[in-house]
């Protein structure tokens, strides 16, 4: 049973038991010294399929150009409070905001500056109408139709607004400018506030409330700039009048408070997990050596960690979060060893005793995250390569260091047998197990999995308060927009696509359901070809044809003969291309809100109705671009379960693959094998079956869990086996349990985190664990005393 | 309807007819409100408009409107009424020469011509154009004049006896469509008399105000938008 190499090997290191502790000590202080330069991730990027539609999606939702806005709504609470006061507010805050740290304040537009700036687009119409536009409009030039158009015409004049449409009707009798304003309208209701605009400012609809926009370069991903950020706005926004309340809306908001959340959780977990892992090692032990038991994980959390950095430089919150997790897994192989030397005789032999066991259970744990390299996840690469070098580390530690530190017992009787379990009491636990297993799978199937990755943000209720509150006062209600975004790297070829695009998307969405700048303002090439065309349109004959059409029918109408003049005389005006007016306040909104910079250079968005059908058939024109893509929040729901389930497919398959293979591999037959694979089925499918009963769903974070889940409780299956077979008894029951405790600890200190991400794993690995764990005390025996018992050739 | 600029500019014309449609029973007591010799100040204008205004709570009064425009050959007359009862009821029918009708109710707005035979109804939530139309008219009705000093600067008209001169000011997005508006208020005091519009091109709408009737109950059929309802 002694493994004989080791029986050789260990005196070695008990000779040199200084320079073994002193390179340990070596290390650990450089590992820890290079953790205080550890960059975090605290997005789900990482936890997303590389380059997959999913990431992008997500990925596009968080840096789109709305993610460098702070958003200051100033609210009027005083019941007699003026609007006056609030515009002087909103004008005192907006001064106070500089540069470096905010380079823009948009307050508001002045009305006259709107309506002129607005006309830019109606004096160059011509560059904007397009062939079907051109069709619309010959179709209109019979008599009927001038007939028709002129009565409505002349009808406008008699309204209240026909006051002042004199002009209006004079140069554009035909209501061409119609469809440029109708489009500008649309572009202008997907700006994403309800607002308008009195005495230069945004002012809400219900009247009491004032919008400052402010730009900044602050990135949001990085929580030093977005607290400095935050802090510089407060402090400016801290000195206004009794009566006036200030929000401030960003995404700097949700970096900030998810960080802190996450550093509060980490700080609890770690806490917690320390003090409850030492108490139970010196109490149980009643041995102040047990708290070495303790560093075994904590050594090798902390090196894992720092050669994880050096691999993968920004590392996922949720890698950090599993080292208490890790520490209850590796602390395993630390117990074994203990309970060895302080049950057995000489360390050497104890060691050699459990080394085998305690290697493939090891083995098999890493099967499981040494799978995680074939996910197409980037997050569950850093959770294998940290999983994989603390359990080798741990390992290493619990054989071969650990016991150089713990007494030997010069006598020690082993410890009595267990008495057996008898035949009939061990079948009816296995009954109970298969019921239990088949009631647990007809629950498991309810289960659902949750891809609303937005339930899985730390945000405090604070934050997601205030902006509830402020979409009810700015929103535009419950209007559901999907995103074709163009990307490049020249600026007139993104216009191009997105032109080309414009047409055909156009064809399936239909002109009112797409918003898209290219209906307002295309490429310059295509304004060229659009100009052109109206020339060649009305030189073809036409413009003579409407002065005769004009002339007739509006005689009848009382319409002077030159009414229609100023019309004609502006008719080829403006048809040279221009470039882009800069300066003009709607030129620039609808671009800001429809052309991106980028760091590869640009990106169109075009707005559609986010419904299944719309989204299917855009995708459709685009299938073979790789320059556009689309950002669905109704198809990211469907991605994400597609996508997931694909991953957690794979990298299932590859560890149960490896778990098998171990566990084969040691306890040789098939039967054993199975036998071991009970605690990881119960674990699995129970964790399952719980989740469904408590309405708990599977989501992005704790998905991976149940693959751990499995990997753990196979440990604790061969383990129990391993001890069955060689009547190993009281010593590996007392270890097992430890195991299972320090495991379940480790793992339900994470029931203490408030980010939402980090509870949902604690709760799987605990419930996972926890039905693993009897299932390994209570039916792996009775399976053994059914199979094995009166078979005793069969034990290896 | 169009968002036009036009269309901007009509509100704040309408907005001013009911304003002088609505003048207080009794007003003619007040003549030193109007008395040339008073005062040159806008603010005390219409402040005492405010006052005239702010007991008047319903509207009831015939107009008979006169376009002068130069795309059309001949004077185009246009006969209707308009209703005003506060808070937020507000209608404005036209007979003559083509039935159309205009219901402002709350935050929507309806209307109905005979020409499209189309019943249009929107929010003004959604219309900034059109609630521009509602907060102007509660702003008069709700004697909060300090909304259209902001756009206008009003003072006595010299040339004619109890009439006012409102001219666009340099920020309101009026001035690029209206060079003035005179109002004449009739010799009792207690309504208008007619309205003046002369626009920057040349063209001129003359509102005269026929059987104004001040808070007396209105029937309900006057704010329904369809023509049964007339």
């Amino acid at each position: 049973m002694a493994d004989s190499r080791l029986l050789r090997f260990f005196p070695v290191l008990e000779r040199r038991r200084g320079l073994v502790t002193g390179i340990l000590v070596a290390v650990l202080v450089l590992s820890g010294l290079s953790l205080f330069n550890l960059q975090f991730d605290n997005t789900l990027d990482l936890m997303l399929p590389s380059k997959s539609p999913a990431q992008r999606m997500i990925t596009f939702l968080r840096t789109a150009n709305f993610s460098n806005k702070v958003i200051v709504s100033l609210e009027n609470r005083d019941p007699a409070g003026t609007k006056d006061k609030l515009f002087e507010a909103a004008d005192r805050i907006a001064e106070s905001l500089k540069p470096p740290i905010v380079t823009k304040v948009t307050k508001g537009m002045s009305a006259p500056d709107l309506m002129s700036d607005a006309g830019f687009f109606l004096r160059y119409a011509p560059q904007m109408l397009r062939s079907n536009d051109l069709a619309v409009i010959d179709s209109m030039m019979t008599e009927d139709g001038i007939k028709a158009i002129l009565k409505q015409r002349y009808s406008q004049l008699l309204k209240p607004e026909g006051m002042f449409m004199g002009r209006a009707i004079q140069s554009d009798p035909l209501d061409i400018n119609r469809v440029i304003l109708d489009r500008l309208q649309e572009l202008s209701s997907s700006l994403g506030y309800a607002v308008k605009v009195e005495n230069g400012h945004f002012v809400s609809h219900d009247g009491q409330h004032v919008m400052l926009i402010a730009e900044t370069t602050a990135s949001m991903t990085d929580v030093s700039e977005a607290r400095q950020l935050l802090k510089y706005m407060a402090d400016r926004t801290r000195d206004i009048p009794a009566g006036i309340h200030v929000s401030l809306i960003s995404g700097y908001a949700h970096t900030v408070s998810n960080d802190a959340t996450i550093t509060r959780d980490l700080g609890v977990i770690f806490t917690i997990a320390s003090i409850g892992f030492i108490l139970i090692f010196v109490f149980f032990f009643k041995d102040i050596r047990g708290l070495l038991i303790f560093l075994v994980p904590v050594l090798s959390v902390i090196i894992a960690m720092a050669l994880t950095s050096l691999v993968y430089h920004r590392i996922s919150y949720f890698v950090l979060a599993f080292g208490p997790v890790i520490a209850g897994i590796a602390d395993d192989y630390g117990i074994a060893t203990f309970v060895a030397v302080l049950y057995g005789r000489r360390r050497s032999e104890a060691v050699a005793g459990v080394a085998k066991p305690v290697t493939v259970g090891a083995i098999a744990t890493m099967g499981i995250f040494f799978a995680f390299f074939f996910s197409h996840i980037p997050g569950y690469h850093q959770l294998g390569f940290f999983c994989v070098t603390s359990i080798l580390l741990s390992l290493f530690l619990a054989l071969f260091v650990l016991p150089l530190w713990l007494k030997e017992h010069d006598k020690s009787a082993p410890p009595p047998a267990p008495p057996d379990e008898g035949r009939r009491k061990s079948r009816i636990l296995v009954w109970v197990f298969f019921i239990f297993l088949a009631v647990s799978g007809i629950l498991a199937c309810r289960i659902r999995f949750e891809s609303d990755v937005t339930k899985l943000d730390g945000t405090s209720r604070a934050i997601l308060d205030t902006e509830k509150e402020f979409q009810r006062v700015w929103g535009t209600g419950e209007r559901s927009e999907a995103i074709l975004a163009v990307a490049g790297t020249n600026y007139e070829q993104v216009i191009a696509a997105n032109d080309d695009l414009y047409v055909k998307t156009r064809e399936i969405v239909g002109t009112n359901g797409l918003a898209s700048f290219a209906s307002v303002w295309p490429c310059s090439r295509v304004r060229s070809e659009n100009a052109q065309r109206w020339v060649d349109f009305w030189k073809s004959g036409r413009e003579t044809h409407l002065r005769t059409l004009l002339a007739e029918e509006g005689a009848s109408l009382d319409f002077t003969a030159n009414a229609f003049d100023p019309f004609f005389a502006r008719l080829y005006e403006n048809s040279n291309v221009v470039d882009e007016p800069v300066s003009n306040s709607v030129f620039s909104s609808l671009k800001e809100r429809f052309i991106q910079s980028t760091p590869e250079g640009f990106q169109t968005l075009s707005f559609f109705p986010d419904k299944p059908g719309t989204v299917i058939a855009v995708s459709g024109v685009i299938s073979n671009r790789t320059d556009a893509f689309i950002v669905s929040r109704t198809a990211l729901s469907s991605i994400l379960s597609t996508t997931f389930s694909g991953e957690i497919v794979r990298t299932s398959c590859f560890g149960i693959l490896f778990i098998m293979l171990t566990s084969f591999l040691f306890l040789r037959t098939v039967k054993s094998t199975l036998v071991a694979l009970v605690p990881a089925l119960a674990g699995v499918v129970g964790l399952l079956g719980l989740m469904a009963v408590m309405g708990q769903p599977l989501n992005v974070s704790n998905l991976i869990s149940g693959i751990v889940v499995f990997g753990l409780c196979i440990d604790f299956g061969i383990h129990v086996l391993h001890a069955c077979q060689h009547h190993a008894g009281k010593a590996t029951r007392t270890a097992i349990t430890l195991a299972a405790t320090t495991t379940l600890m480790g793992a339900g200190v994470l029931l203490f985190a408030r980010h939402p991400a980090l509870y949902s794993v604690g709760l799987t690995l605990v419930a996972g664990v926890g039905f693993g764990y009897i299932a390994a005390m209570w039916v792996v025996p009775a399976l053994y005393a059914l199979f094995w018992k009166n078979n005793p050739e069969e034990h290896s | 309807m169009k968002t036009s600029q036009s269309a901007i500019l009509w509100i704040v014309v309408l907005t001013i007819l009911l304003a002088g449609g609505i003048a207080r029973p009794g007003i003619a007591e007040q003549t030193n409100t109007i008395s040339p010799s008073n005062t040159n100040s806008s603010a005390f204008v219409l402040s005492e408009l405010q006052k005239a205004l702010s007991s008047t709570t319903n509207v009831l009064t015939g107009f008979v409107q006169e376009k002068q425009m130069a795309m059309l050959k001949n004077k185009v007359i246009i006969k209707g009424q308009l209703a005003v009862q506060q808070p937020d009821l507000f209608a404005w029918h036209v007979s003559e020469p083509i039935r159309y009708n205009l219901i402002l109710k709350g935050s929507t707005l309806q209307q109905w011509d005979e020409v499209t035979g189309k019943e249009q109804k929107m929010s003004l939530a959604n219309n900034p154009v059109f609630e521009i139309v509602s907060r102007q008219l509660k702003a008069w009705f709700g004697g909060q004049f300090e909304a259209l000093l902001k756009d206008f600067d009003a003072r006595i008209d010299q040339a004619a006896e109890r009439s006012i001169l409102l001219t666009p000011n340099k920020d309101s997005f009026a001035r690029k469509a209206i060079r003035q508006v005179v109002i004449t208020f009739r010799e009792d005091k207690r309504y208008l008399e007619r309205i003046l519009i002369e626009e920057t091109g040349g063209d001129t709408t003359l509102m005269t105000f026929t059987n104004t009737v001040l808070n007396t109950a209105i029937e309900p059929v006057a704010w329904e938008v369809k023509p049964n309802g007339r």
